[in-house]
């Protein structure tokens, strides 16, 4: 490698357009610049850059210092001369006042975000000097030690993102000023809340998930300057559950500021929380069930993480859940791939209902499965999966009638054939369509699913064919299987053909 | 670690299988990296181990993965299902349609190391783009998905773990990362479109920045090209596809640059550090216009959502427009009962100081006509789910889906009667509709105008033949027109009835090669002229003769399709908004098609209604409201009654 980079003339932002382009596209393009460079020459070339007040393209090169990262930044260590120069940059960057030209609030934020990605990613805390974290810290907490301000609040926002992402590489870090942040929380009124409200309850998950002893109302440790807290280093010594209780019910009180996706954040720390404070997971639900009527799929899927992980508190609610994410099969406003993810839900939720809940209730969630409906202009990809679901249930139903004690109710549910041939009726054209039709896949898709669905599908467990021939499924198959047979339907099977033919043979 | 949503990286793919913007998160990946050494660490006996961390690809590496993949799996979404070409390992193999919209892909590594599976990548196709999205997800998630496309049986056993229904219920990342995927398409596109509200008889008010520009003033903004008001459709985007054309998922060239300063400053925003927390593109393209004022001062009480970074300031009013589309499917047939349903939405555009709630009751509504009730993430739905009486909101600024609903046709069909086509020789078809334009319907409501079209893609017309009782009628090479009331002659408080007889003639049929490449089988048909020669007069029933001949290259349709349209004789009625337009257009022999579309004003025909008056806003404001509805049409069919149909059975238990 030779060092050019003094003999050199600053590149122009084309310049670095292209070798963007060249790293994003990686092999010999990308070597091509780093034999041709010494890292350092290149990363000193992007940071006076960065400064110039005529440079149109400083966002994009920010993005290309915090992906290239580990290539960048890596070496040397603990000390790093790049390292330190970045930082002093973006100390500049941050106190600059904004003139909507050389200093924009994007390029102060897309600064703080990059140098944070930066850190993380070098894992700067554990590798390096852990002066560049602290410094770095610092400043963001200067950023976001005004609530309420203003002109600058998105920038606020994304600060206190930036410390969130910091305190989630490196838990605790920030524990010792949780008191600060949760005030600081309190004071914000723009709708850089979320994202306050987020920083904090990373802080209190970290704490609870670690167990730590420390005060979230304790101020004594003042928030700049900055050092990293003793307590990372130290023993858990168990939480303080008064304080972390009456941060819960604050975030439990602050869920109308949050979007679909801080909601999903929020959720995901706040549901360990809970259960490590041993507070009753029905509050939760009270709170958050009423998402699930909501059209976005985020708060829907929260929901379910939320019953999954609560299984228990939501005892009695299984055909409320299952009959929601029917419904949001039907819902044509919604794009295909969602309204496809609530039968997966649905399937995946049947399948540990069915291994883990009492008969009676099996019983109930079979019986509204088999109601699922297929419309006429169901896209193929719906209709199959919807079929899917009736195969599912029809097997189930089969083995709920195994089960003595309910024969007397079963019998009384419409018979499986009767739920096979209506489903078929949706592709029913493959009778009469050219063998390569979508619907003659669909269909032959569905046979199999129906006819060995519950089949224990080893390829040496002779138990498996005998299954097969004894099902009534398999019976009723017989007749279009024929027809099949005539026309050379088999050839689509492929590779469950196999299956099919040990069958042809029966027949 | 949390549940949540992280996306690693994503990438934006063009129709030459060039990658055209890439983005990597290396917050996100360090944990990736950082999961996979701990399974290694702890699953040592492990079959599926990796001897390296599944980095991630180059942008070259992963363009070349996924223009294997399309040639390997027929297209660029793939088969879905499994089929004969199917390879083990390959997404078709795990057999789920899904699987075309959550995809794997084999990275074949340039520099040495072991080649890997990148899964799950969430495809969304926009315009001539493809947006693939990789969220992270635990290494043992990949492992199972590389187990279900690498398994020797066929197919999934019922009961069994690590399904992929399990995991996809398990990972609300893919979840996220498909909300992600589309945002970006939003925005790569341009056409961030906000839900129509209707005010008197001016067309539409514009969406956020144009009540931004209304109320701060920011003469800047001005200048932007106004939100485009979305008609109810757009906010339908399956099945969309124009009703009869055989359309390949293959993109389009596309018109316009990725305007890629668009799409880093939305990320900036929306996601700086891979986790999704606000995808709201009006809301983050107002921020990075408009930025904040003095004037922009905080509640003084309540904290101010995220969702809703500006607060109004201005003259108060309330606007709702109910938005309804009918989808119908009309056999008139004995043993196949006609369907009708609607799916309907209410917009909403609050322009309120503050953050009022607002809350009304739904009025005219026949509970058991709804089926299905869905909020914005703004209403506030009790734990007991919607009693379907009332509804209370904090409404955010601009345009705003307020809700959507399923249900049942309160009124009886707007277009009811039977259409009949008989193929009298192998080039002429004999046709009659017999037509009621709302019958029973009494004003207000409207039917504002209603053309008949009935295309032939498969066929050219040569002649045509026949007088309506009402209306006018013209002919294109491949559909025939045929107006019933025409725009500016709406009708109300009365029905109409409309017959038309008549005859087509069509060019001799030639065998056609159709684009197949949506073929899920794949196979090519062979062309056979010995059978083309056959004489039709040796067939009893020439119908019958014909749907074979012509059914026998009928390329097979995309698992995004409702059925074969092109192998049914139908007419359709497709929504025109502001026009009642119903369109009938027909096909003869499994190539023409008979559509019908419309759209009628004055009420919605599910009974959804509001009333003004009972509109309550708290704290309370004196702010007018204003209400209006629109109907449109959306798959609205008329099967041919002598000819075969799709249906579904009507009940299932």
């Amino acid at each position: 490698m030779t060092d050019r980079a003094t003999a050199l003339k600053p590149f122009s932002w084309q310049d670095w357009e292209s070798l963007i382009e060249d790293f994003q596209h990686g092999g010999a393009r990308l070597t091509k610049w780093t034999s041709d460079y010494s890292i350092t020459a290149l990363v000193d070339l992007a940071l006076s850059s960065l400064l110039k007040k005529d440079f149109p393209f400083k966002i994009p090169l920010l993005i290309f210092l915090e992906e290239y990262s580990l290539t960048l930044f890596s070496t040397p260590k603990p000390q790093n001369p790049s390292l330190h120069r970045l930082i002093e940059a973006l100390r500049f960057a941050v106190q600059s006042p904004v003139d909507n030209f050389h200093i924009t609030f994007a390029f102060k934020e897309q600064f703080m975000i990059s140098t944070t990605c930066i850190l993380i990613s070098i894992d700067a805390f554990q590798v390096f000097d852990v002066k560049y974290v602290e410094n770095v810290v610092e400043l963001l907490l200067t950023v976001i030690n005004r609530p309420n301000h203003g002109f600058d609040r998105h920038t606020r926002a994304i600060a206190a993102e930036c410390l969130r992402q910091l305190e989630i590489s490196y838990p605790c870090l920030l524990s010792d000023i949780a008191a600060h942040l949760w005030t600081l929380c309190q004071s914000e009124r723009t709708h850089a809340s979320q994202s306050y409200i987020l920083l904090f309850t990373a802080v209190v998950y970290n704490i609870v998930n670690l167990k730590l002893n420390v005060s979230i109302l304790n101020t004594s440790v003042p928030l700049v300057p900055f050092s990293v807290p003793q307590l990372m280093l130290g023993s858990n010594t168990g939480l303080n559950y008064k304080e972390l209780r009456k941060a819960m019910a604050f975030f439990l009180e602050s869920q109308q500021v949050f979007t679909p996706c801080g909601m999903l954040e929020l959720l995901g720390m706040i549901m360990p929380v809970a259960v490590a404070l041993e507070l009753q997971p029905s509050m939760l639900k009270v709170q958050f069930f009423g998402m699930i009527y909501s059209f976005d799929p985020v708060l829907c899927h929260a929901v379910l993480m939320m019953y999954l992980n609560f299984f228990d508190a939501f005892d009695g609610q299984e055909c409320e859940i299952a009959k929601r994410f029917m419904l949001v099969s039907k819902e044509t406003q919604h794009f295909l791939v969602f309204r496809l993810l609530s039968v997966h839900w649905l399937l995946g939720l049947l399948n540990k209902l069915m291994l883990s809940i009492e008969v009676g209730k099996k019983k109930a969630i079979v019986e509204l499965g088999l109601r699922i409906h297929l419309s006429v202009f169901d896209p193929l990809a719906l209709k199959s999966l919807k079929l899917d679901l009736l195969a599912f249930c029809t097997i189930f139903l089969d083995i709920l009638k195994s089960e003595s004690a309910l024969d007397g109710e079963i019998g009384e549910m419409k018979s499986v054939v009767k739920l096979f041939e209506d489903g078929l009726v949706s592709v029913s054209a493959l009778k009469w369509l050219p063998p390569t039709s979508t619907e003659t896949a669909v269909a032959f898709r569905t046979f199999h699913k129906f006819l060995i669905g519950a089949s224990s599908h080893s390829n040496i467990d002779p138990s498996t064919t005998r299954f097969l021939m004894d099902s009534t499924i398999f019976h009723a198959l017989q007749y279009v299987y024929q027809f099949s047979l005539e026309v050379g339907y088999d050839t689509f099977l492929g590779p469950c053909a196999v299956n099919y033919s040990e069958e042809e043979n029966v027949i | 670690m949390p549940v949540g949503c992280c996306i690693r990286a994503l990438w934006v793919v063009n129709n030459l299988d060039a990658v055209v913007f890439s983005r990597r998160f290396p917050v996100v990946e360090r944990r990736w990296q950082a999961a996979c050494k701990t399974e290694n660490e702890s699953c040592s006996e492990d079959p599926v181990k990796y001897t390296v961390l599944p980095l991630l690809p180059t942008d070259s590496e992963l363009a070349a993965a996924f223009a294997e993949r399309k040639r390997r799996e027929g297209s660029v979404r793939g088969f879905g299902i499994r089929v004969i070409q199917s390879t083990e390992g390959s997404d078709s193999w795990v057999d789920d349609p899904i699987t075309r919209h959550v995809i794997s892909l084999n990275i074949d590594v340039e520099e040495g190391g072991e080649n890997h599976l990148l899964w799950p990548l969430v495809l969304h196709i926009k315009g001539p783009y493809s947006i693939l999205v990789l969220p992270l997800v635990e290494p043992r998630h990949l492992k199972a998905y590389t187990r279900l496309c690498k398994r020797s049986d066929c197919g999934n056993a019922v009961g069994v773990d690590d399904s992929l229904s399990s995991l996809l219920l398990d990972l609300p990342s893919i979840t996220g990362a498909f909300m992600v995927a589309h945002a970006i398409g939003d925005v790569i596109t341009g056409d961030v479109l906000e839900p129509e509200v209707v005010v008197n008889a001016s067309p539409s008010v514009g969406g956020l920045l144009d009540s931004l520009t209304g109320s701060i003033g920011i003469s800047g903004i001005s200048s932007r090209a106004k939100p485009v008001a979305a008609p109810v459709a757009s906010s339908a985007p399956s099945g969309t596809a124009v009703v009869g054309t055989v359309t390949s998922d293959a993109p389009k060239l596309g018109s316009r640059a990725l305007d890629k300063d668009a799409l880093r400053s939305f990320i900036s925003s929306a996601m700086p550090f891979g986790t999704p927390v606000d995808l709201n593109y009006s809301n983050i393209f107002a921020i990075k216009v408009n930025g904040f004022s003095s004037s922009d001062l905080p509640p003084q009480d309540l904290k101010q959502p995220a969702w809703k970074p500006y607060l109004y300031k201005g003259k108060q009013r309330l606007l709702f427009t109910i938005h309804e589309t009918i989808h119908a499917a009309m056999y008139d047939r004995d043993e196949i009962p006609d369907s009708l349903s609607v799916s309907g939405q209410i917009n909403c555009r609050a322009e309120l100081e503050g953050l009022p709630d607002v809350s009304f009751p739904f009025t005219g509504l026949n509970t058991a006509h709804i089926e299905v009730l869905s909020f914005h993430p703004c209403a506030q739905v009790p734990e007991q789910g919607v009693d379907k009486q009332a509804v209370m909101f904090q409404p955010p600024l601009g345009n705003f889906v307020l809700m959507r609903y399923q249900a049942m046709c309160g009124l009886g069909p707007p277009v009811k009667g039977f259409y009949q086509l008989s193929m009298v020789s192998e080039d002429e078809g004999a046709f009659l509709f017999k037509l009621h334009l709302m019958e029973g319907y009494k004003a207000p409501l409207t039917m504002e105008f209603c053309n008949v079209t009935m295309p032939f893609p498969r066929r050219r017309v040569v002649s045509f033949d026949g007088t309506p009782s009402i209306g006018t009628v013209s002919t294109t090479e491949h559909s025939v027109e045929w107006k019933i009331v025409t725009s500016g002659r709406g009708f109300t408080g009365k029905s109409v009835e409309a017959t038309f007889p008549g005859t087509v003639k069509f060019a001799s049929w030639q065998i056609q090669r159709l684009p197949s490449s949506r073929s899920l089988i794949g196979s090519t048909v062979d062309e056979d002229s010995d059978a083309e020669t056959e004489n039709a007069n040796n067939m009893v029933n020439i119908e019958e003769y014909l749907m074979e001949k012509m059914n026998k290259d009928l390329p097979s349709v995309d698992l995004e399709e409702p059925f074969c349209w092109h192998a049914y004789n139908y007419a359709k009625v497709c929504a025109m908004p502001f026009n009642s337009l119903f369109v009938l257009g027909f096909m003869t022999s499994g190539n023409n098609m008979k559509a019908v579309s419309f759209k009628i004003v004055g009420a919605s025909i599910s009974g959804m209604s509001i009333d003004t008056k009972s509109v309550s806003i708290y704290p309370t404001v004196k702010a007018p409201v204003e209400f209006s509805t629109q109907v449109t049409s959306g798959d609205y069919i008329l099967w041919n009654t002598l000819g075969k149909c799709p249906s579904v059975a009507t009940t299932q238990v």
